[in-house]
């Protein structure tokens, strides 16, 4: 028996999808990293030619490609460097209220972090990070929940 | 930090390449009728008789610009040769932008490997329903990714960092919007063209502030491949062409990694590389086209302040006295063509230089410059300079 095509649409496309999910290995320095944070510390990387602490944390430096082995706890609280308001998320699904994230710096630290800021921060204002409580952490980015106004007064 | 970037590849020691032929399928939002390798075909087929050559017989290696997880298709290289005549034949895929595609190409010739090489991209970006995915999927995965990021957020960041430090306003994004959209409005490749004011781009809605929807080009598809030849061939051949002086391209940090927001340092270095090897003496303003990367608004305008240097030469530019800004309308009037967008900007200036530009045809083009950019996450791009 012939089938028939009633509509152009069923032969004019098909669909078809990419199942994959990946264990991406954290590596050495991946590792020291999110350990630390679940540990409540955000790490560089110190690179003793350079003489400079960097983020995020690698085993090398990327500008005398030496080997870094020592990390240093970053103290200084964060910076925003830049703002921007998210209306939509990475399904493409628009949000119920706009997340707020930031580029966050460290004072003696070369690059920095993106993450999401509370309500309130603004472009230079200084930040720290609200990690998770302990028994919730898990050696992830997510340990920090997100960055809010630094309101301790400053020691110098 | 910028200086600490990742090397630039520099080419042209001896010798010229040339365009001696440009074909083009496509520039429809939706090219519903043909599937990708259809397109190819079309594209390709175009291309040879614009250039008078058998690919069978006379192209000695095939380039293809193209990135796996676009096609929707693993390992997706072994599925182009046919359509372009390259059964059998030497080819490669480079999952880059078709600057350095060029470079490539540029390379085979130069060392001999091949007198003619063809060149193709295509982006058939309607067939990828989960586009969003595909941009998440290149953010760093430990860090970034989890976080619920999107391109339009990293895209919002740096905008928000550009304005606050170059110098240039709202309204200049906000005018390089209005000026592409209008461009567009006179080029048959283009599929998004339209009179818009500044108002309407001001109104226009918020993705990730302050970048809106106007800010960020649209997704189109086509297929384009140019025809590349040594000038030894072109001449003993006879082939009208547009020749190549330079080309170069290079990474540099992202600034989500430390690197800087004002301005590129792959767009500054990729520049500053292929000028000296095309033995260009003048500024920027001395070239008759620009088509630079206008993937988001702003961009656009990093990029030509990367070029320029100083702000005041990109708003010398930007007065349109001189030197023609984009005359295509381009990734913002014609469409983001993916993979291909590199392509299109080449493909534009070969047809200004021949003089086949029609209604948008800068008079009296002598030379041409094209910059391009991976897009978000990526700090990597490359410029092409281009004469008649
Ligand atoms: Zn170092």
């Amino acid at each position: 028996m012939e089938e028939r095509i009633d509509s152009v649409e069923g032969i004019r496309q098909w669909t078809g999808s990419i199942p994959l999910h990946y264990e991406y290995t954290a590596g050495v320095a991946g590792e020291r990293f999110l350990r630390g944070l679940a540990q409540g510390k955000i790490q560089a990387g110190y690179c003793a030619n350079c003489k400079e602490a960097s983020l995020p944390l690698r085993i090398y430096c990327i500008k005398c490609y030496g080997g870094v082995e020592r990390s240093v706890l970053v103290r200084s609280a964060g910076k925003v460097a830049a703002l921007t308001k998210t209306q939509f998320g990475q399904g493409g699904e628009r949000l119920g209220e706009p997340v707020a994230f930031a580029y966050i710096t460290f004072e003696g630290v070369t690059g920095g972090l993106v993450h999401r800021v509370a309500d309130g921060v603004r472009v230079g204002s200084s930040v720290r990070p609200r990690f998770k409580p302990k028994r919730k952490r898990t050696g992830s980015i997510l340990d920090i929940e997100f960055f809010e106004r630094d309101l301790r007064p400053r020691t110098s | 930090m910028e200086k600490a970037g990742r090397s630039t590849i520099v080419l042209l020691k001896t010798g010229r390449v040339e365009i001696i032929g440009v074909g083009y399928e496509g520039f429809r939002p939706v090219v519903s009728d043909l599937s990708t390798r259809e397109l190819m075909f079309q594209a390709a087929s175009k291309a040879y008789d614009d250039a008078s050559v058998n690919p069978r017989r006379d192209v000695g290696s095939f380039i293809c610009c193209t990135e796996d997880l676009w096609e929707g298709w693993s390992i997706t290289d072994e599925m182009v040769p046919d359509q372009i005549g390259a059964a059998g034949r030497p080819l490669c895929t480079i999952p880059a932008d078709a600057v350095t595609g060029l470079g490539t190409a540029v390379m085979h010739i130069l060392s001999g490997l091949a007198e003619v090489v063809v060149l193709e991209a295509h982006s058939k970006a309607a067939d990828v329903l989960d586009k969003n995915a595909v941009e998440v999927m290149a953010q760093e995965p430990s860090l970034l990714r989890p976080l619920g990021a999107t391109s339009d957020t990293l895209a919002g960041l740096e905008m928000d960092a550009f304005l606050r430090t170059s110098g240039f306003s709202l309204k200049d994004v906000n005018r390089a919007v209005v000026r592409g959209k209008a461009s567009a409005l006179r080029n048959p490749r283009a599929s998004y063209g339209g009179k818009f004011s500044e108002a309407d781009v001001e109104s226009s809605e918020i993705l990730s502030s302050p970048l809106r929807v106007a800010d960020k080009a649209e997704f189109a598809e086509a297929g384009i491949v140019l025809v590349l030849a040594s000038e030894a061939w072109a001449k003993k051949n006879k082939r009208d062409s547009v020749g190549i002086d330079g080309v170069a391209w290079n990474s540099s940090l992202p600034w989500i990694e430390g690197g800087e927001m004002s301005v590129s340092g792959y767009a500054q270095r990729s520049y500053s590389d292929a000028v000296r090897r095309a033995g260009f003496k003048g500024d920027l303003e001395d070239f008759d086209i620009l088509e630079l990367d206008d993937t988001y608004s702003y961009k656009l305008l990093q990029h030509l302040l990367s070029l320029a240097g100083t702000k005041a030469a990109a708003r010398r530019i930007l007065s349109g006295k001189r030197t023609a800004l984009n005359p295509s309308g381009g990734s913002l009037g014609v469409g983001n063509l993916v993979e291909a967008s590199a392509l299109h900007r080449l493909l534009e200036c070969a047809l200004q230089l021949r003089g086949e530009a029609g209604s948008i045809q800068v008079k009296g083009a002598k030379k041409a410059l094209v910059q391009s950019w991976r897009g978000i996450p990526t700090g990597t791009g490359g410029v092409a300079i281009l004469s008649r």
